[in-house]
């Protein structure tokens, strides 16, 4: 059942006369992981945010499972099924973790108040809401979390439960921007690992943003799309990007520090 | 017609063209039912049988054609694809604007068959422009540069400006310049005194800013405390001086007269002016008779018949010979001179020197900035005192213009909000265009609210114009919500884009020949050669110069410098000078014997004074008064030289020598040289940096052991405290008690339980002293204890309402509303209207219904209000909400549709129908009135008039068998139960209700949505949450409870004026309530109104224990007082006190004590110098008292304070969610 999730078509954006991202198409199949790679500046995160609904584009077409989403509001976005995350680790700070959980699934509110009133809680809905968001805090290792402040927090902690909020949400696409970026080496592959079986599990798909490509490369991701200066340089599997000419000059070009594992935010 | 259409879609999306047919359909839809009564909302009217007032019909009609009209602009701002038409159409849109102001209020006009005459004059509107835009300014400035370094919006700028107009009192009665208020009218002007006040009020009040700052905003600034909490802290501050300005100099009104001559009518600009007066409405005349036009032909007054023409301009005075002027009193054109011109002057500072951009790098990243060097909190300091100063300099020239209170001040903060935003936060040059656009807005819409206002039958429309700048920043935001400087910046970065892309450059010949033509004194030169800076500079010293000379010599002229002859002297036949106007002597001089006091100067001489000695005791005294002018003036003369002097050297040394520059700069520009002419000098100057004195002295082997001794005091002290503090802890710690708690809540106040045991405490705390409170009187005790405490919890039902809205709003959805008293005012007014008789403007409806309805409409609000403000930031949010209650306020003055009850009453709503009334006092079944005659006039036949018994007839009957005779007989009263009893008790049960059904909402997913979008909102968009609805649905929900809030409030008021209205006695209480309680936490509501409430009270007792001795509380009353008297009189006692503080915080270490106590011994030094005798007789005419209203001001200023800086979350903070890990073993499909 090999279909599109998602299809990007010579997506352009300006800011003022600064030209964002040229020109960029791609596409995204059901079960898929792919990786997002580019030197800073490239565009990489502002392609994120027009596809996240974030930015409106200037020109091009962003479609999701063939359905036009090029005027649809973030909140539309994450209810086709697309659910991102951001470079730097937001979470609702003033909230518990497992509290930080239970916001995203759908399908438990729609802003009718008097369903508030009359149906607080539906127990059983909302206990099976909370066995789940445990049972990701469990995944994450981070169960004795669950009553602590958000921000509270440690970095890589917060990462964890990032991803683990996105989870919540049930997506059929994982948009991850900079997962691992500050996370220590060990919980990072631990992090791709667990990405991996998901993917190949569950049959979502996962679009990752990584601006580190040794890293990336190493990774198991099914294709990377390589971005330069606002323009998809080329779209290839691992093996295919790592023997490319054109990447490796975008890289050398503008990366003697890229291969710092994982800057800090 | 397809191309057309292409055309169209071209440049108008699909939306645009969707919105432009629903405003073009709004507008022809009400423009008609203006004029033909043909309209939608006229059909509805039909439909509800008239039901209608008229008035409301056109005035929505009205409301409706402005919105269409706006709405197309927003159109061209929204949809409209960018193009040099669009460009166009934008500039020209105010003009659109006013061409449907006018149109609309012409249909209306004719829709009535009634007419209007609008008269504006070109010159009073540019100057109300200039008085007003610089009075905005003033506190703009201000607020932009505190935003712009601190990043939050200061409340408390407009009591610096407050502080300014009283230091001008102060001066104008110390020893120095005391015999100048009361010095005749001379026809010749003092400056002096004008001078010194301007100055030392900036420098006085930038000082106080600092003390400010160190004392309460540092404190914040160190633990990162967020904009909105450094906002509320400010709000605290603008509380406690607005307090004790009022405690220390009354409420009376005052005015900053330098001089009595300010005043004189003749000291004035007569400006020729040019009137457009325009007919608006019905313009016939009958036939036959004519009508006599304001213009002139040939020297005759134009006259017409027919109809009057659309509108006339016309520059003649009415006898048709004499240009028309108007007049423009010296003393108001000061504050605008002065004004643009310190911000001028604010700005280069910015500009030129790099305290700009230091504030700028401190403002964006402070922990970043103090790492590359620049000394943070000299920054922090620098901004404070400018922004304080400026505003105070300018609050002592406003002084001189109208007489003031300290309230007055606090009315001009809100349009300064207004006038920030519009100008984008945080750009100076933004906050000018907005300060004259706003001020503009208001000057032009005084006259037209005039000329419509009575035809109207709204004569008290004047008041409106107040409103204008909040509706205009309402719709503003709407159409550009970033601001004018935010598009002034783009512009320029466009533009300095699109330079760098030209790449061409300019000519250096036509860059010389313009440097050594005059015009390269204005340095036109180097914006020709692109180099704007330089050229600014020399443009401004050029222009500035003249300026400056034009000023001094205007002051030479209307002074008693040498040779000077103002108008009064040139009316004089045969004086040459003004002083000769005074002396009445010609050669020049002054002598002591020309001062102009007398026996009518000087009061009665005081008690302590032998009568035989009254003579030699009043000579005395005006000897004193005439000894001191004479100082005064012969210290004005040199003043004045000195003035005269300085302005004919600046002018013309400063422009030649600016010239000198741009030739030579011509000259390097002919020779292809790219050096700076100036480079040299500046760097000489900057290598003249003063020699540090070494001193090289050696100190002795003594002295240094005495420093070393004194030094080591501190530590030692601290030693020993510090081992008494460790050791009552650990002996407190170790009691069971404590251990126990922790157990039943590990966290502490934020579990349910220990939120919920905290609560009980502080309940039965405040329950315990609401029955111990004292009551004022001593007869039927009983019956007052009982209509206090009713009293008490009526207060705490209304007042914890308002916080549970705004703790939904704020606490909970992260909106910061303060607009409370928006959706109350609806509730209030709403109801009081449905309910008041139909003979008294009212609908006559009943309670419950109204009070319904009331809701409902208050909800819908806040649903439409979530829309506009969605994009707005937190603060452009809360001044959005702010400014919406002061338009309901402004609008319950003016409006007469929102007026209902006596005939008497014109103004507000007067009278309520009280729910439960009849029932309470009368029982379910009223007994009958006495029998009246009907119509046959004979009594007891059966068209007898019986009416049932209303509540006043039924109070005064024991017998009835009503609710209120029964608790009147539990309680033993000895009378009727008081109403107040019934409706504390709806109050409570309302208030339970509320409380539960929101305790509950909050639990459910949808409180959690709520504080995601708190907490970021965008990620909760990200999320899936569809943001706006649910901003929307809490705003509307908050809206109700408010309005239920309102409708209480109005109950116990049992009438609803204006002043309830006045954010100080409404929004700002709940607020403190808000921060004292504890955010996100309705207990914590309830417990801030409780402390509120009883704070309300006991100042009540307070007031009445002030009066007697027999009365409760009077000790306490009475030691206010005089600690009150003693600040006032014992200035130097205080300053010791102070110092001793000061002291005790150096030996302790504890620098903010010590800062406490230089700061309060420097005011009262401040005090014990210029506050003398003098000022406390004028201030304290009927003797010396603390006015209680304000020292519970005080005090809750300083609960604010205190509360955000030792208990940030409040009493009873948030209670996070912490769900167990269910146990029933995951029913997971």
């Amino acid at each position: 059942m090999s279909n599109t999730v998602l299809e990007v078509k010579n997506l352009r954006k300006e800011f003022g006369g600064l030209v964002a991202v040229k020109d960029v198409s791609f596409s995204v199949e059901s079960g898929e992981f792919i990786g997002l790679i580019g030197p800073n500046g490239c565009g990489k995160s502002t392609t994120f945010n027009c596809i996240s609904g974030l930015l409106q584009q200037t020109s091009g077409k962003v479609e999701i499972f063939g359905k036009d989403a090029s005027e649809m509001r973030p909140d539309e976005i994450q209810n086709l099924g697309f659910t991102r995350t951001f470079q730097h680790t937001r979470l609702w700070r003033e909230m518990t973790v497992v509290e930080n959980l239970l916001v995203p699934p759908r399908s438990q509110f729609k802003p009718n108040l008097l369903r508030a009133l009359f149906q607080p809680h539906t127990r059983d809905e909302e206990n099976q809401r909370l066995t789940r968001a445990y049972e990701v805090l469990d995944q994450l290792e981070v169960p004795h979390m669950a009553h602590n402040m958000a921000s509270e927090l440690s970095g890589g902690q917060s990462k964890l439960v990032d991803i683990g909020r996105s989870m919540m949400g049930d997506p059929q696409l994982l948009l991850l921007d900079e997962p691992v970026a500050g996370v220590a080496g060990p919980l990072a592959n631990k992090i791709f690992n667990n990405l991996r079986r998901l993917v190949d599990e569950t049959g979502i798909s996962v679009l990752i943003i990584e601006h580190n490509m040794d890293f990336i490369l190493r990774q198991g991701v099914d294709r990377i799309v390589v971005m330069n200066e606002g323009e998809v340089l080329m779209v290839g599997t691992p093996d295919e990007v790592r023997s490319n000419r054109a990447v490796i000059e975008a890289y050398l070009g503008a990366a003697g520090d890229e291969n710092v594992g994982g800057e800090d935010e | 017609m397809d191309s057309f259409k292409s055309k169209v879609n071209n440049h108008l999306s699909l939306r645009g063209q969707r919105r432009l047919a629903i405003a073009i359909f709004l507008i022809l839809d009400s423009l008609i039912g203006l004029r033909y009564e043909k309209g939608i909302l006229n059909l509805l009217d039909f439909l509800v049988g008239n039901g209608m007032p008229d008035d409301m019909v056109w005035l929505l009609q009205v409301v409706i054609s402005l919105s269409g009209s706006f709405l197309i602009i927003k159109i061209l701002f929204d949809d409209v694809s960018e193009s040099w038409t669009r460009s166009i159409c934008i500039l020209f849109s105010p003009l659109f604007l006013l061409l449907m102001v006018w149109l609309t209020l012409d249909m209306l006009f004719k829709g009535l068959s009634n007419d209007a005459i609008i008269t504006l004059d070109l010159v009073s509107i540019g100057v109300g422009t200039l008085t007003w835009s610089s009075t905005y300014l003033a506190i703009a400035v201000g607020l932009t540069l505190t935003y712009k370094v601190q990043q939050y919006g200061n409340f408390a700028q407009s009591e610096f400006f407050m502080i300014g107009m009283y230091l001008s009192i102060i001066m104008v009665l110390t020893d120095q310049f005391f015999p100048l208020a009361d010095a005749p009218q001379d026809d010749v002007l003092v400056w002096s005194l004008l001078i010194i006040t301007i100055v030392s009020a900036f420098v006085l009040t930038g000082i106080s800013g600092i003390i400010i700052d160190r004392l309460v905003y540092r404190g914040f600034r160190k633990k990162n405390a967020s904009p909105q909490v450094m906002m509320i802290a400010s709000l605290g501050v603008a509380l406690i001086l607005r307090a004790i300005v009022y405690l220390r100099f009354g409420a009376g009104k005052k005015m900053f007269e330098p001089d009595a001559d300010w005043r004189l009518p003749s000291l004035r600009w007569d400006i020729p002016t040019a009137k457009l007066r325009m007919y608006i409405g019905d313009r016939s005349i009958e036939d036959g008779s004519s009508y006599t036009l304001n213009s002139c032909e040939n020297g005759e007054r134009v006259m017409v018949e027919g109809s009057k023409p659309v509108f006339e301009v016309y520059d003649l005075a009415t006898n048709c010979v004499d240009q028309a002027t108007t007049g423009y009193a010296y003393y108001k054109g000061a504050m605008p001179a002065v004004i643009f011109s310190s911000v001028i002057l604010l700005l280069l500072l910015l500009n030129k020197t790099r305290l700009g951009r230091r504030m700028r790098a401190v403002a964006d990243n402070p922990d970043l900035a103090a790492s590359s060097g620049i000394n943070v909190e000299r920054v922090q300091m620098t901004s404070a005192f400018l922004s304080a100063g400026i505003s105070g300099m300018a609050g002592a020239i406003f002084a001189m213009t109208l007489r003031f209170t300290p309230e007055t001040a606090f009315t001009l903060l809100l349009p300064s909000f207004a006038v920030i935003v519009l100008g984008t936060i945080g750009s100076i040059p933004g906050a000018i265009i907005g300060s004259i656009i706003v001020g503009f807005v208001r000057a032009l819409s005084s006259p037209v609210l005039i000329g419509i206002g009575q035809p109207l039958g709204r004569s008290n429309y004047t008041a409106l114009d107040g409103v204008m700048p909040y509706i205009f920043l309402v719709a503003i935001l709407m159409i550009m919500p970033e601001g004018i400087g935010d598009a002034y910046e783009k512009w320029k970065v466009n533009r300095l884009r699109k330079r760098a892309e030209e790449s061409q450059k300019p000519s250096p010949q036509l860059g010389a020949g313009l440097a050594f033509s005059p015009l390269g004194a204005l340095g036109i030169h180097n914006f020709q050669q692109r180099k704007e800076s330089r050229g600014q500079s020399m443009l401004i010293l050029t222009i500035g110069s003249y300026l400056v000379m034009r000023l001094s010599r205007f002051i030479g002229a209307n002074s008693i410098s040498k040779d000077a002859c103002s108008l009064g002297c040139q009316e004089n036949e045969g004086i040459s000078n003004n002083l000769e106007l005074i002396t009445g002597r010609s050669d020049g001089t002054l002598s002591i014997s020309d001062a102009p006091f007398n026996e009518s100067n000087i009061g009665s001489p005081p008690s302590d004074v032998a009568p035989f000695l009254h003579d030699s005791w009043i000579a005395d005294q005006i000897d004193y008064m005439n000894q001191t002018w004479f100082d005064l003036m012969n210290v004005e003369m040199s003043f004045l030289q000195i003035i005269t002097t300085v302005g004919d050297i600046i002018w013309p040394a400063i422009p030649i020598i600016v010239w000198l520059v741009a030739i030579a700069e011509g000259v390097n520009l002919l020779k292809g040289r790219d050096h700076d002419v100036l480079k040299p000098i500046f760097s000489r100057i900057e290598n003249l940096s003063l020699p540090k004195p070494k001193l090289n002295l050696t100190k002795p082997s003594s002295f240094i052991t005495i420093q070393s001794t004194i030094n080591s005091i501190p530590v030692r002290v601290r030693v020993i405290f510090d081992n008494v503090i460790i050791r009552t802890k650990s002996s407190i710690s170790s009691r069971q008690s404590i251990q126990s708690l922790s157990d039943i809540a590990p966290y502490g106040r934020e579990s349910p339980k220990g939120s919920w045991i905290l609560f009980g405490f502080l309940l039965s705390l405040l329950f315990a002293f609401m029955v111990w409170l004292p009551v004022a009187e001593q007869d039927g005790m009983r019956f007052i204890k009982v209509l206090q405490v009713s009293n008490v919890l009526v207060t705490l039902s209304i007042f914890a309402l308002m916080a549970f809205s705004l703790n939904l709003h704020t606490g909970v959805t992260g909106m910061v509303n303060f607009g409370v008293i928006f959706f109350v005012g609806i509730g209030s007014i709403v109801v009081g209207i449905l309910c008041a008789p139909k003979d008294l403007h009212g609908y006559g409806w009943s309670v419950i219904p109204a009070t319904m309805v009331a809701i409902l409409i208050s909800a819908a609000f806040g649903w439409l209000l979530a829309y506009p403000t969605a994009r707005l930031r937190m603060d452009y949010f809360a001044i959005v909400t702010i400014s919406l209650g002061e338009i309901v306020r402004v609008l319950l003055a003016g409006e007469p549709l929102l007026r209902a009850g006596s005939w008497g009453s014109s103004i507000g709503i007067s009278r309520y129908t009280l729910p439960g009334e009849s029932w309470w006092f009368c029982g379910f079944d009223a007994p009958n009135k006495a029998p009246l005659a009907g119509s046959d006039g004979i009594l007891g036949t059966s068209d007898d008039i019986i009416q049932k018994m209303d509540p006043g007839d039924c109070k005064d009957i024991i017998e009835i068998s009503s609710p209120a005779n029964w608790f009147g007989d539990l309680l033993s009263l000895g009378e009727p139960a008081p109403y107040m009893m019934l409706l504390a008790f709806i109050g409570i049960v309302g208030m339970i209700l509320v409380w539960l059904m929101l305790d509950i909402i909050l639990a459910s997913p949808w409180g959690r949505i709520l504080r995601a979008i708190r907490e970021d909102e965008e990620v909760a968009q990200h999320h899936g949450h569809d943001v706006l609805t649910h901003k929307a649905a809490s705003l509307a929900l908050g809206a109700g409870i408010a309005a239920f809030a309102g409708a209480l409030w109005a109950w116990k008021l049992t009438g609803f004026q204006p002043t309830h209205m006045a954010p100080a006695r409404s929004t700002f209480l709940v607020w403190a309530a808000f921060i004292i309680g504890g955010k996100a936490n309705n207990k914590g509501m309830v417990i801030g109104a409780f402390i509120i409430v009883l704070m309300e009270f006991v100042f009540n007792v307070l007031v009445a224990g002030q009066g007697s001795s027999d009365l409760p509380l009077h000790t306490t009353a009475a030691n206010i007082d005089s600690l009150f008297t003693w600040l006032v009189t014992e200035s130097w006692e205080v300053v010791q006190v102070f110092l001793v503080l000061a002291l005790l915080g150096w030996i302790f270490a504890n620098n903010g004590l010590k800062e406490l106590g230089l700061s309060g011994a420097m005011i009262f030094t401040f005090s014990g110098l210029f506050m003398g005798q003098r000022t406390i007789d004028t201030v304290f005419v009927t003797g010396l008292q603390a006015d209680m209203a304000y020292v519970k001001v005080l005090l809750i200023g300083c609960l604010i304070l205190f509360s955000l800086k030792y208990n940030p979350k409040g009493l009873l903070p948030e209670v996070p969610n912490r769900p167990e890990r269910p146990t029933g073993g995951g029913s997971i499909e």
